[in-house]
């Protein structure tokens, strides 16, 4: 009985490390169409890394919301017909819990990184450090 | 000399088994109040609200004739096990009162057998992460039926201590839903992992984490450091 328990264990980790590798190595990887040099985890490792943690200071996260089966916070949702090696296109969305909103519109300025974000489609871009000051003047009139 | 060598050794053990004990008091509180939470969190389902916390991300299955009703039996059987679970783990309290124990007993085997593993099983087809967290929920709820059936085959054939071994592994694997919401958050705030790779590795990691916890805690409490016992039932 314990053999079978300790191989079944073992073959659920082997499947659980290979379930880890293909998540992280999608086959149909988002790329820009161009020469697939910016892929859509690049874009996520940058955005996590650069833009969520200044955007971060714009939102309350609920705790009691975040127990839940969906992963709360930003994410980024890659425009790959718009997007080209030059600039990245696309749209970040706030999530609490499994209630997950648009936040705002992104353009990464790739060679350079430089982010520049707008809250709705009509607005112009702004840069980022401009974008999370504005506002916080919102938030602060609110 | 003698004396204080089997004094010493005395206290040594009796020292070791204190702390055991408050470590499984702690242990113990820790996991009724994460139960309760998740209890009370999942009590909002009852409302039968289409628009509410896991249904946002179901709203293409929310009117689905299979999906809805398997969701709906899978939250109230999974909210009874929840909650029986941990009250079956106080000795005292089921040295007292054994026809209760029983009653709750039967109460979360039936539950686990009939519905809430049998609906996770059809549920895991429907898994956020594709087919890696269908296969890690498919094995889950397999587990959970064999450990859950092995505790009631343990208890027919009056070996108590198999019996506790089969249930603490069982309710490990229903406690995989507290443990599940622990770590997505944790994942999600800690680490830089993209959300699919966190709804794929928590499938796994909710329950293979809690089993490999439970075994450890049966191979401490129940092997190591208990002095070996012949459980018979009256």
């Amino acid at each position: 009985m314990k053999k079978i328990i300790a191989i079944s264990f073992v073959t659920a980790v082997l499947l659980m490390f290979s379930s880890f590798y293909a998540s992280e190595n999608p086959s149909t990887d988002e790329s820009n169409g161009d020469s697939g040099v910016v892929s859509n985890s690049q874009v996520w490792e940058y955005m996590h890394e650069n833009v969520f943690t200044e955007l971060n200071s714009l939102v309350a996260y609920d705790k009691h919301k975040s127990f839940s089966r969906c992963p709360s916070g930003f994410s980024q949702h890659m425009d790959d017909e718009n997007s080209t090696t030059s600039f990245v296109v696309g749209q970040i969305t706030f999530a609490q819990g499994c209630n997950r909103n648009d936040f705002c519109h992104y353009k990464v300025d790739w060679k350079n990184k430089v982010t520049f974000l707008k809250k709705n489609e009509k607005d112009d871009f702004v840069a980022l450090e401009t974008f999370v000051k504005n506002e916080e003047k919102k938030i602060a009139k609110i | 000399m003698n004396i204080r060598k089997i004094m010493n050794a005395f206290q040594s053990k009796l020292y070791k088994v204190k702390m055991v004990d408050t470590l499984k008091g702690i242990s113990w509180l820790m996991m009724t109040l994460l139960a309760c939470f998740l209890f009370v969190i999942t009590a909002e389902y009852l409302t039968f609200q289409p628009d509410i916390n896991f249904l946002l991300v179901k709203q293409d299955l929310i009117f689905d004739t299979v999906w809805r009703p398997t969701f709906y039996l899978h939250v109230i059987s999974g909210m009874l096990v929840i909650l029986i679970g941990p009250f079956q783990f106080i000795k005292k309290f089921r040295n007292k009162n054994l026809n209760l124990h029983r009653l709750l007993g039967k109460t979360y085997v039936y539950a686990i057998l009939l519905i809430a593993a049998p609906t996770g099983l059809i549920m895991a087809f429907y898994a956020e992460g594709g087919w890696w967290s269908t296969w890690a929920f498919i094995i889950m709820s397999l587990l959970w039926f064999y450990t859950t059936i092995m505790a009631v085959v343990k208890i027919k054939q009056k070996d108590i201590k198999s019996h506790q071994k089969w249930m603490y592994r069982s309710y490990a694997l229903s406690f995989a839903a507290v443990t599940l919401r622990l770590l997505v958050p944790s994942m999600s705030y800690w680490t830089t992992f993209s959300e699919e790779f966190i709804i794929v590795s928590t499938a796994w990691l909710s329950w293979m984490i809690n089993l490999l916890f439970v075994e450890i805690f049966i191979h401490f409490s129940m092997g190591a450091l208990k002095p070996k016992q012949n459980l018979t039932l009256k």
